[in-house]
This record gives structure tokens, sequence and C-alpha cells, in this order.
């Protein structure tokens, strides 16, 4: 139908609509969700690259159970014989013997480096 | 385009190519055009904040979106619909700031189906198919709507169009 009065039509083109007020930046946030997903993303991935080493190095120094071969060695100085001399002799000096034996040979748990302390580290 | 994205750019050429024309069309639904420019700026921002397919007329997709816009902005407002007349909706490039008036006030004494379709084809530059697709009415429909729009305003516009009135000042 423009082809009745195209001189009307382009008279009509002379009268220009107002313009509207720009558009917002384009900075203004596209889905802002997804660059804060990128973020943490990048966030985790960067924290547990650091944090595997960490705790591997962790795992390594973490002090191993009580050194049994010493404590056996201290333990293995006294006889059979002397044990029975000591029950005889001295009962007292028996007991406290057989205490701190047993001190050094069971697991304990006051030490920094106890066996016990060791174990319930992660 | 199919398949792409309407990314930034894209919107911001639609707002610069139709923005003008959509303002002076979503007057046909609103009370004034500081409402009508406040429903195309927020179709704009919506469509700069989202990412939608790139649609076959991207054209005729704003005009759709401005208008149900447009709509529920007039439903909240529930005002009588008209082209303002106390606000200058046109500028005439020879300064006919009289004309400019009466284009107005003739383009808001149009039914709203007839405004509709003038502006599409004069101030976006729409064919007539693709008005008829915005607005999902026939060809012929939409070719008879413009005939007739064109008809009342060219004679309500007959003082100022070139060599037919005294009033023109080209």
């Amino acid at each position: 139908m423009s082809d009745n009065d195209p001189g009307f039509e382009n008279f009509l083109r002379e009268f220009q609509p107002r313009q509207p007020r720009a558009l917002p930046d384009g900075s203004v946030p596209r889905l802002p969700w997804r660059r804060l997903a990128a973020a943490a993303v990048l966030v985790i991935s960067f924290g547990s690259l650091a944090w595997f080493p960490f705790r591997k190095n962790r795992i390594e120094e973490a002090p191993r159970s009580i050194d049994l071969t010493r404590h056996e060695e201290e333990w293995r100085k006294f006889t059979l014989i002397q044990w029975t001399r000591l029950a005889e002799e001295d009962p007292r000096a028996l007991d406290a013997q057989l205490n701190e034996a047993s001190r050094k040979s069971l697991p304990g748990f006051n030490e920094a480096n106890s066996s016990l302390r060791a174990l319930a580290k992660p | 385009m199919s398949g792409s994205k309407l990314i930034a750019e894209d919107v911001r050429v639609l707002y610069e190519r139709h923005g003008p024309a959509l303002v002076t069309y979503a007057c046909s639904f609103l009370p004034d055009a500081a409402a009508a420019e406040d429903t195309v700026h927020a179709v704009f921002v919506r469509l700069l904040r989202s990412e939608i397919e790139t649609p076959r007329s991207p054209a005729s997709y704003v005009y759709r979106a401005v208008r149900n816009e447009a709509l529920n902005a007039r439903r909240s407002v529930s005002r009588e619909t008209s082209l303002a007349e106390h606000e200058a909706l046109f500028i005439h490039e020879g300064g006919n700031r009289e004309a400019a008036l009466t284009l107005q006030k003739a383009l808001s004494e149009l039914p709203e189906e007839q405004r509709e379709a003038v502006v599409m084809r004069i101030w976006s530059g729409m064919t007539l198919e693709e008005i008829a697709d915005a607005t999902a009415v026939s060809l012929n429909t939409i070719a008879s709507r413009y005939r007739y729009a064109l008809e009342k305003l060219r004679e309500r516009m007959r003082p100022f169009s070139p060599g037919r009135g005294e009033k023109n000042k080209q």
C-alpha cells in the first residue's frame, strides 16, 4: 500500500519521534550470578590445589607411633633373673620399674607426640 | 541468525533503530510520553540482561514486547488511553511545530490498530509483512488498516503537505 502516495509517506517521515533516553551502559551486570559462580569455582580449584600438598606434608611430618624398638631394648636390658631378684628384694622397686616400663611401652596420650595424638590428627 | 543469541550490541542497534517509534507506539496505550518511554526502556533493559534466541524478526519481537508491557502498565494505571496532547512527541525537521502537533493529534484520533500500522511502517520502517507478523493479523488486514490510516492523516495534514497548503514551511 505504500505505493499509494509515497510523497505523503516521505512527508510523514519528516517528523521524527523524540529520542528516548539512552540505554544503560554495557557494564550493566548481565547475569551476575554467572560471574559469582565462576569466581567460586576458581577459588575452590585453587584452594584445593594449595591444600592437598599442604595436607600431604602434614601427614608426612606427623610423628609416627612410639619408637617401640628403643623401648623394647630398654625393657630387655633386665633379664628374667634380674626381674625375679628385684621382686624378691624390693617389690616396690619392681612396681616402679614396671610402671616406668609400661609408660614407655604402652600407647601414651599425654605427650604431644604420643601415639593417640598422632592417630587423632587428620 | 536462528540459533544465535541476541547479544547486547543487537539490542542497542534495535533500540537506536526502533526506540523512537516504539515510544510513539507505546503512547497508543499509555496516558503520557514519560510512561511510554519508561515502558520501552524497561523492555530493552530486560533484553540487555537476558539471553534470548534471536527472533526471526527482532523488530516484530520488540513491538510485541512493548505492546504487552504497555498493556500491563495501562492496567496498573487504569487511565484513559490517548496520545498525550501537551507533550511534543514529534519534531519536524523543518521546525514546523504546528504541523508536528497536528500530526500528533491526528495520530491520537486514529483507531489503535490503524495507529499501530502507520507507526510501524513510517517510523520503524517495517514492511507490511513484518507488521502482520508482529500484530498476528493477516497481511490484507494490515494493508487495509494502513491505507485507512494514511487517508485520515492525509486529510488532517493537508494544510502542511508539500504543495498542498499555504502553511507548509518547506
